[in-house]
């Protein structure tokens, strides 16, 4: 009977093979944007209606803010301080990762540097950077380089530490096929050490995104004040609560957006990892 | 046989894992038209040995001599295969067949790289990554990549010991045929297995090595014309035999660091 019934299941492999088991990610991508676009809406609703019940200096609502921001478009301040603030973020940051895989790299193939590095990289990391920002206003003044260190400081670290961990990462089973295949130094890099450490690379670089932005602020509120940080302080000192926030969801959404472009790009580069989608 | 060319001659080899000595006085010849197989077991030395032939283990004493010039680096001459296949996982099938030639500077001129791709039946997975493959075809990839060098000498580190054993028996059988083909260049090959019966189907010559430090135990011929088919292989007279001999000379390792009745008993439940 069970060799007969054996006999009646049609090749068992295929159907294994198709069965679906329930994994947990299982939303469609429409679904995941009607939940994502739900909660904005409901959260912007609840908001509205409460923000309309306060005291509008203490207090302020979406409609008032976005009213805000078209004025502040139109009196051309919100560009005028997104691009202060940018040029800091962006030539800060540009600074900070190459700085940080630079030092990566070579921390992370040879030990007399790793060595070199490991006390300063570990106490600067640990150190909360704001606690510095005075000190850096002697050294470098109120500028616009100030800044700039600032936001670098913010950004090195991450970079640096995840990149020597992705050099140290490297299979040496593939070090080993490289030498046999009579691999160069040069060729050793590009074809290993970089490739398996970009992954790395790349997560060093999205925490940095986070980190630069927080340094952005810092160094507007702390230094000369400009950009969207003299926004804030300036709007929230003549009790214009609407004004106050119009930077901060600018903000907000820079790094929702660079985080985003970030991850769309990690995705590229790792096609070729089992965990990728 | 005396007058067979020596491909690779090995004269009283020794290495070393800083001070301690793995193996001493080796002696050995491939010669050109020759598969040699080494067994033994795990620790034996033979991986060592086989990555001491590639160039890419310095010699405590003794010399490894490649048509009569001293192996000190890695050469493209010689091309390996490695037991954990070694391929790139962020490098398509197609670039990891590709990748010696291109790490050594040369062109695919002839289209090999196409060639080893239809020989090895990986044509239709050119593009996908390592991990898509299983890891029959993840050796095939290996192997196409070593070949595709054009090596005089292919050095196999335990090929097949990570797959399962019918992917095993089919990718001996695409050795055999690759081996048996004439248009091939390289001339010469040494396995390295732990697999006496993979050794006996492959092999022209077959050496134990065993011992602290190791050294070889036995250096036998095997008797069986070519060609061969791996389900006739036991069915050859010489094959209880052959097979009894390496397993003796394996098992003279193990007696002596044995408690006796231990030994007796796994002498017993072995042969």
């Amino acid at each position: 009977m069970r060799t007969i019934a054996g006999h009646l299941t049609p090749t068992p492999a295929v159907p294994a093979r198709m069965t679906r088991y329930p994994r947990r990610t299982h939303l469609s991508r429409r679904m995941t944007w009607g939940l994502r676009g739900t909660s904005l809406a409901i959260t912007l609703a609840l908001w509205e209606w409460y923000g309309r019940s306060t005291n509008p200096i203490l207090f302020t609502y979406p409609t008032a803010i976005a009213r805000a921001a078209l004025d502040m478009l139109a009196d051309g301040t919100l560009l005028s301080a997104l691009g202060q603030s940018l040029s800091v973020l962006s030539t800060g940051f540009t600074l900070g990762t190459l700085v940080g895989v630079g030092l990566g790299l070579l921390a992370g193939r040879s030990q007399v540097i790793a060595g070199l590095l490991d006390v300063p990289v570990t106490a600067l990391y640990a150190t909360p950077m704001v606690a510095l920002v005075p000190i850096l206003v002697l050294w470098f003044g109120f500028g616009t380089s100030a800044k700039i260190v600032v936001v670098l400081l913010f950004t090195v670290f991450p970079v640096l530490i995840n990149t020597q961990r992705g050099v140290r990462e490297v299979d040496p089973r593939l070090v080993e096929v490289a030498h046999a295949f009579c691999s160069t130094e040069y060729r050793l890099w590009t074809d290993l050490i970089l490739a398996s450490a970009l992954p790395f690379i790349m997560t060093g670089i999205r925490l940095a995104i986070g980190r630069a932005l927080i340094a952005v602020i810092i160094a507007e509120f702390y230094t000369a004040i400009s950009g969207l940080g003299y926004l804030i302080v300036s709007n929230a000192h003549a009790f214009q609560t609407a004004r106050v926030f119009v930077p901060v969801v600018v903000l907000m959404a820079l790094g929702v957006i660079s985080t985003a472009l970030l991850e769309m790009a990690e995705a590229r580069i790792s096609r070729w990892r089992q965990t990728a989608p | 046989m005396s007058a067979r060319t020596a491909k690779i001659l090995l004269d009283q080899v020794a290495l070393a894992f800083g001070e301690r000595i793995v193996l001493q006085g080796v002696s050995l010849t491939l010669y050109e038209h020759d598969l040699l197989c080494i067994v033994g077991t795990s620790g034996s030395g033979k991986t060592t040995l086989l990555r001491a032939v590639a160039g890419l283990l310095p010699l405590r004493s003794g010399r490894i001599l490649l048509d009569g010039a001293a192996i000190t680096h890695p050469t493209p001459r010689i091309a390996m295969i490695f037991q954990h296949f070694g391929l790139f996982p962020w490098k398509t099938v197609r670039a990891n067949i590709a990748y010696g030639l291109s790490v050594q500077g040369r062109r695919d001129e002839s289209g090999v790289v196409t060639r080893l791709l239809d020989v090895m039946g990986l044509t239709e997975h050119a593009a996908r990554y390592p991990y898509e493959l299983s890891g029959g075809m993840q050796q095939r990839v290996g192997l196409a990549r070593a070949l595709a060098v054009r090596p005089e000498v292919l050095l196999l580190d335990e090929p097949f010991s990570a797959v399962d054993a019918i992917t095993r028996e089919m990718l001996h059988g695409e050795l055999i045929r690759l081996w048996e083909d004439p248009q091939r260049r390289w001339t010469s090959a040494i396995l390295v297995t732990h697999d006496l019966d993979e050794a006996i189907l492959l092999g022209d010559r077959i050496v134990v090595l065993g011992g602290t430090p190791g050294h070889v135990r036995l250096h036998l011929e095997v008797p069986i014309p070519r060609p061969r088919a791996p389900q006739d292989l036991r069915f050859h007279p010489t094959y209880p035999q052959l097979r009894r001999q390496l397993w003796d000379a394996l098992q003279d390792d193990r007696v002596p660091h044995q408690v006796s009745d231990h030994a007796t008993l796994s002498m017993e439940g072995g042969t």
